[in-house]
């Protein structure tokens, strides 16, 4: 997958880059609004990542060109713009999603991830991982084709992990992914300790070949046993 | 009390006091003019009456149908002028009328005599009479007068005023819309004028400024914010000691909450600047019914009991997104705030949404409650801004919200009734 990342701010640019790089995504970038022009009409891009405020212009401004293109890419605007109006607007004109700075890079990349599943074909709405596969129509985790009935928040923060494997999430992203921004509290901290202990156990229990690693302090992280006998 | 009222009032106390000293004047002039009148008539007939005596050597026979009465004495006391009184004389019909007297002396071959001439006048009976009946009728027609002319002058003159009063309470500093006179002719109209417009424009401008600093402020702020979050999420995924770790959760907290905050002013301020104008049908129920189960955990940790009673769900025009901040808003505030075994009920009627939860007791004025930053639950991880949010977004609708505080139960009451929502 090929991914532009138009964003102004270099810091923020590299950071993102060197984020999804690590997920074997292509990744190019463009600091300005012309940059970035040239770039999708030389080349084909699956996602763009897209600021909307620009040193030449508004960013909304390349949804145009890219609504020519005969199969266009997919498009999450990421800005620092957190109106509700420029979400509507920015949807209205063809994109896909949209991210409010600050956002956390695993967020994105479980944004983008969302995005090209809903684009792309029925077989992409599956992820595995060890022996566990994800069905996101009914929102379950499968070993042998058997639900390990988790629920629906057990679901979202162990596919919120899939999605990010091998990276160490914060208890803080967790809980902002699967709570809100509104709604998360200190008290959730303690609500995500025992949610993820009750999918380590049905995990445990079902014998998959994930782990969940405790960091300790900091978060979580989901590694595949699979993997790494292999 | 009114301006209008208040000039009349002093006007007509002062014209009371001034046409009471006047009527006073107005008597003792009238009666010295009559006591000179009749004292000068008075002089005149006793002269003639002492000349025609003088003239025909010997006096006249006097009977009572004459006025004056002349008696012999045996000397004039010394520089004696002609004196007069009054007095009072029996008439028939039982009546004494006032008369005035001249007494005066004189010679008439070698005797002295006295000579006393009477003659009525106007009396003080009647003249107070007169001028009790008439006075008062004068009074009030100068009154009457006087105040229609005073208020429909006054009506006139102050017109300039009043349409620059009502103009000035209808300015609303949201609607960023400065004040348009119609021109006034009098000097000191047309300077208040200038004087409200210049206070006006300016308060618009720094309005302006400080909305729009608020604006670029929070922007500007977003982009560092998200530099350290990414970077700190790079950092994260490299091998960090315990210790480590446990510093940079800290971080990641603190810089979740400064952007929290800034975030929410940023809503707050855009709300306030009214930029979220679309508007759509929404149902109240389903947003509750969406919203509850992220707070699932905390009901089932704390077994509190949520009962929502919502039969008929009523639909209300308004933004869709904001709505959910609200209910969020007051969800979270009712789950947060709320005690072991407790009970939170949500319910609708008559236009009018309810949310009530069981909570500590809390020693706060109602208004304080929905101020900015202002938290008294330590260590609830709230900046004080979540009720901020809920009034900031029932002002932009024009609905009512209120706080009561009875036997331990907290309610918060939203109403969003027509006769508000068309405000």
């Amino acid at each position: 997958m090929k991914i532009l990342t138009v964003e102004d701010e270099f810091n923020l640019l590299e950071s993102i880059q060197e984020y999804l790089m690590k997920e074997n995504y292509e990744c190019d970038g463009a600091s300005s609004l012309t940059e970035g022009i040239e770039r999708i009409s030389n080349d084909r891009y699956d996602c763009i990542l897209l600021d909307i405020t620009l040193p030449d212009g508004n960013g909304l401004k390349l949804l145009d060109r890219i609504a020519e293109q005969i199969e266009p890419p997919t498009v999450i605007i990421i800005s620092a713009k957190n109106s509700l109006d420029d979400k509507i607007a920015g949807l209205d004109l063809g994109a896909d999603d949209y991210l409010t700075k600050p956002f956390h890079l695993s967020e994105l990349n479980s944004r983008i991830k969302a995005v090209a599943r809903r684009k792309g074909n029925k077989s992409q709405k599956y992820l595995v991982v060890g022996n566990v596969s994800f069905d996101l129509i009914n929102n379950q985790a499968l070993i042998d084709e058997k639900s390990i009935n988790l629920t629906k928040k057990e679901f979202d923060i162990l596919f919120y992990l899939a999605e990010n494997r091998d990276r160490v999430l914060s208890k803080s992203m967790l809980v902002k992914h699967i709570w809100g921004d509104t709604i998360y509290q200190e008290q959730s901290f303690n609500f995500l300790f025992s949610h993820i202990k009750n999918i380590k156990n049905k995990l445990r229990y079902r014998n998959a070949l994930l782990s969940i690693r405790t960091v300790y302090g900091l978060g979580y992280q989901l590694r595949s046993d699979l993997q790494e006998s292999a | 009390m009114r301006l209008l009222s208040i000039t009349n009032r002093y006007y007509l106390g002062l014209l009371i006091i001034l046409l009471m000293v006047w009527s006073a004047l107005f008597y003792w002039v009238l009666q010295y003019e009559v006591y000179e009148n009749v004292d000068e008539v008075l002089a005149y007939r006793k002269n003639l009456l002492v000349d025609q005596i003088k003239k025909n050597g010997e006096l006249p026979i006097v009977d009572q149908y004459h006025d004056f009465v002349i008696m012999e004495v045996n000397n004039v006391p010394p520089n004696f002028k002609d004196a007069f009184q009054d007095t009072l004389v029996h008439k028939w019909r039982k009546s004494f009328d006032e008369y005035r007297r001249i007494t005066s002396y004189f010679e008439l071959n070698e005797k002295f005599y006295r000579v006393s001439y009477t003659l009525p006048h106007m009396e003080h009976d009647e003249m107070i009479e007169t001028m009790a009946y008439t006075l008062p009728i004068f009074l009030a027609m100068l009154l009457i007068g006087y105040s229609v002319m005073v208020t429909q002058l006054n009506k006139r003159v102050w017109r300039p005023f009043y349409s620059i009063l009502s103009k000035f309470n209808a300015f609303s500093l949201e609607s960023a819309k400065g004040i348009d006179f119609d021109h006034a002719s009098v000097k000191e109209f047309r300077e208040l004028q200038q004087g409200v417009k210049d206070l006006t424009d300016r308060s618009i401008n720094s309005y302006l400024q400080q909305k729009q600093f608020t604006e670029n402020a929070s922007h500007e702020i977003q982009t560092p914010l998200a530099i350290i979050q990414a970077k700190l999420e790079l950092l994260l995924q490299d091998a960090v000691t315990q210790r480590q770790s446990e510093i940079l959760e800290d971080v990641f907290l603190a810089v979740d909450r400064l952007s929290k905050i800034n975030e929410t002013l940023l809503l707050l301020t855009k709300i306030e600047n009214n930029q979220f104008p679309e508007k759509s049908e929404i149902k109240i129920k389903p947003v509750i019914e969406d919203l509850l189960p992220y707070f699932d955990e905390q009901a089932s940790k704390y077994n509190i009991q949520v009962n929502v009673e919502i039969e008929n769900d009523e639909s209300l025009e308004t933004n869709g997104p904001l709505f959910s901040i609200l209910i969020a808003n007051l969800l979270k505030n009712a789950f947060v705030h709320n005690l072991l075994n407790g009970k939170i009920r949500i319910c609708t009627k008559a236009r009018v949404l309810e949310i009530s939860n069981t909570g500590p007791e809390l020693n706060v004025k109602p208004e304080k409650l929905f101020e900015r930053f202002y938290t008294q639950a330590a260590g609830k991880g709230g900046a004080g801004l979540g009720l901020a949010l809920v009034k900031g977004i029932c002002t932009i609708n024009h609905w009512g919200i209120s706080y009561t505080q009875t036997d331990g139960l907290h309610k918060i009451v939203i109403d969003y009734s027509e006769v508000n929502n068309l405000k």
